[in-house]
Parts: C-alpha cells; structure tokens; sequence
C-alpha cells in the first residue's frame, strides 16, 4: 500500500503575529522579525494613542516611542499576553506620561488649548450619510457630547473606555493591558458610562429648554 | 419586577452583553421593559456610533504607514542610548580610571629635586666641617704648598747634615 507524506498546512495568517511567540522567541527577535510585528500592530497602537492624545502629531511620535520600548525591552515579555496587549500597555502608559507632562507645560496652561476642535472633525466623519439632516445633527450632537464626556475622565478610566469601545477589547484584554483586574476595569467602564450618560442627559435637557 | 435597570445593570449589559446576556433578570427586564430596552439600544448604537468615528480618525494612507515602518527600523540601529545607560557608563569609566591611579606607582623623582632642604642641610654641613671657608679656599691652597714645599727643604738640608757627618 502506497503511502503519502504530506506537509502539515501552513498556519493561517493571523493579524497578531505574535499569538506563537514564546518569551525566548521575543528576545531573539530579529529586524525582519520585529518589521513584521510593527506591519501587524502599527494601526491600532496609532489609534489608541490617538484617541487618548488627541494629537496627530504625537499620536505619530509616540507610536515609534512605543516600538522603540518595546524592541528594547523586548527580554521583558513574558508571554503572558499577546504582543499585541504588551504593546497597548506600552502605549498607554506612554500615552498617560505625554497626558501628564501636556497637563503641566506653560503653553497649555497659557493657552488653555483643548481637544473639542479634534472632536468636532472627527464627529464630521460621520459615516451615515443615508440618515436625514436633523439625524445627523443629533447623533452629531450626542456623540460631542460623549467625546466631552470622555475627555473629562481621569486617564485610566479613559483608557479603559477606549480599549472597550473604540477597540472593541474583551475585558480580560484590557485587564492584561492595563494590569488591572477585571473587577477594577468593570468599575472604571462603569463610572465612565456613567459620566457619558449624565453628559447626554445634559445635553438633552439644554436641546429641550433651547427648543422651548 | 423592579422598576427599571440600575446603571451598574445597564453598563454590564453595554459593557460585557455576552455575560449579562446569561443574567435572566437583565433579559427579563429587557424583554418586558420599553424604556430600559430603548435606552439601552440608544447608548448601545451611540457607544458604537463613537467607536466607528474614533477608529476612522485614526485612518491613515498607506505611505504614513510605511513612512512609521522605516522611521522605526531605522531608529533601532540610530536610536540614542537611554539615559541610564549613559550614567551606568560614565560611573564605570570613573571607577575604572580611579582603580588605575591607585595603582600607577609613583615616577621616580631626583633625590636632590625630590628634597632640596635636605641637600641644602648636606652642603651646609660640609661647609661646617671645613677648616678653611670656601672664600679662603685658594689661599689656604697656597699656604699649604708653601709650607709643604719648606718642609721638603728641611728635610733635605737635615738629610745632607746627617750625611756629611
């Protein structure tokens, strides 16, 4: 009887390349290696940094900082996450370190300059153009409010918020990326939904007394 | 019944809606109550409405990308040693230059240049211990040739006495 070797299928190309990455892998990373993670994870670790700067231009910078870290402190990885999580933490903190030093430059407290023009072009990318006129300006209206209510958060929480539901991460991811509990990261979502939803409801009290 | 969702029930049905899901009083309630299924339904297309907007500003052509690409591939071999290491280094070389001067023995140094005082004391001593002071060095030269050279005479003429006789 005739018997056929066959070669075992290839994996199927993940978007996380990182997924069978053993800790002893990461440390020996190679530069074509390491290209290969920043293709895979270059987008989101932008847009987390984005949505919690604010910023392009150091939305820009910071996402480079975070692979800089990340290939430096490569040994570090333990695989206990995905790189991909190792990586949002990264660039959380590091987005939390540029919150922190903004918060305190001369210029800002100058100048009191404030994200709501960012809100408002990115809410004017709204991606319902079938909806009418007077749709529009409302969802407009409430999402300002909840990018209002978001920047008002302290920043952990608006991490936390935005690793949920901009990155649609699961709990247990964001728990690993912020290294926090999932009780903790359930009580943060909480207070900021919370917040939102007091926000909208302002919101919807001024459009009734201004309608009046 | 109660009356409506408390918010703690409305975030874990926004948040985790797979888990609350399981929750039979928050599906219950849903199914029963309008107000909390509206609301429920508004937040949660807002809540995805701002997920959608967030990630579009965030779009970006495919150049940024690669530009992002090189910038950090390049980086890694250009990229300026941290802080900590540079100080790590400069203690080490502090060390190491402090480690060699303690032990380079000291250059060999002149008796004389390494203790003029004592040279000087050397030179005042045999200053003392001539008879004669060095200013009346060639005078003294001179008396003792002339007496050296009166002695030789006597002796002869006392050697040429005693022969005679």
């Amino acid at each position: 009887m005739e018997t056929t070797l066959t070669r075992p299928k290839p994996l199927a190309a993940s978007a996380d390349p990182s997924i069978a990455l053993s800790p002893n892998a990461a440390a020996g990373l190679t530069r074509g290696e390491f290209d290969e993670i920043v293709r895979a994870h270059q987008r989101r670790i932008y847009r987390v940094l984005l949505g919690l700067v604010r910023d392009t231009d150091a939305a820009g910078t910071l996402t480079q900082e975070c692979f800089f870290r990340a290939y430096r402190n490569r040994k570090s990885f333990r695989g206990q996450s995905s790189i991909g999580t190792w990586l949002v933490r990264i660039a959380v903190n590091l987005a939390i370190d540029h919150a922190r030093s903004r918060r305190n430059s001369f210029w800002r407290r100058m100048f009191g300059w404030s994200n709501r023009e960012d809100a408002a072009a990115a809410a004017e990318a709204l991606p319902d153009p079938a909806a009418s006129p007077e749709q529009q300006l409302g969802a407009r209206e409430e999402l300002q409010a909840i990018w209002s209510a978001v920047d008002q958060l302290p920043p952990r929480q608006r991490a936390v918020f935005l690793l949920r539901f901009a990155e649609e991460m699961t709990l247990e991811e964001i728990a690993q990326a912020m290294t926090l509990e999932v009780g903790t990261v359930k009580a943060h979502l909480s207070r900021a939904l919370t917040a939102v939803r007091k926000r909208l409801k302002e919101m919807g009290h001024h459009a009734r007394t201004s309608n009046q | 019944m109660q009356e409506h969702l408390t918010n703690e029930q409305l975030t874990e049905y926004l948040t985790d809606p797979l888990a609350s899901g399981g929750d039979a009083t928050i599906r219950e309630h849903l199914a029963a109550c309008a107000a909390c299924r509206n609301e429920a339904g508004r937040l949660h297309s807002l809540l995805a409405l701002y997920g959608e907007v967030t990630r579009a500003a965030g779009a970006r052509p495919q150049a940024f990308w690669q530009w992002q690409r090189t910038t950090i591939l390049t980086g890694l071999e250009s990229r300026p040693v941290p802080r900590r290491l540079v100080w790590a280094a400069g203690l080490a070389m502090a060390a190491l230059a402090a480690t060699l001067l303690m032990e380079t023995p000291p250059p060999a140094v002149p008796p004389a240049a390494a203790d003029p005082d004592h040279a000087l004391l050397v030179d005042v001593e045999r200053s003392v211990r001539r008879q004669v002071p060095r200013a009346l060095e060639p005078a003294a030269l001179l008396t003792a040739e002339l007496s050296e050279a009166a002695d030789t005479t006597i002796k002869n003429q006392q050697t040429g006495k005693g022969e005679r006789r």
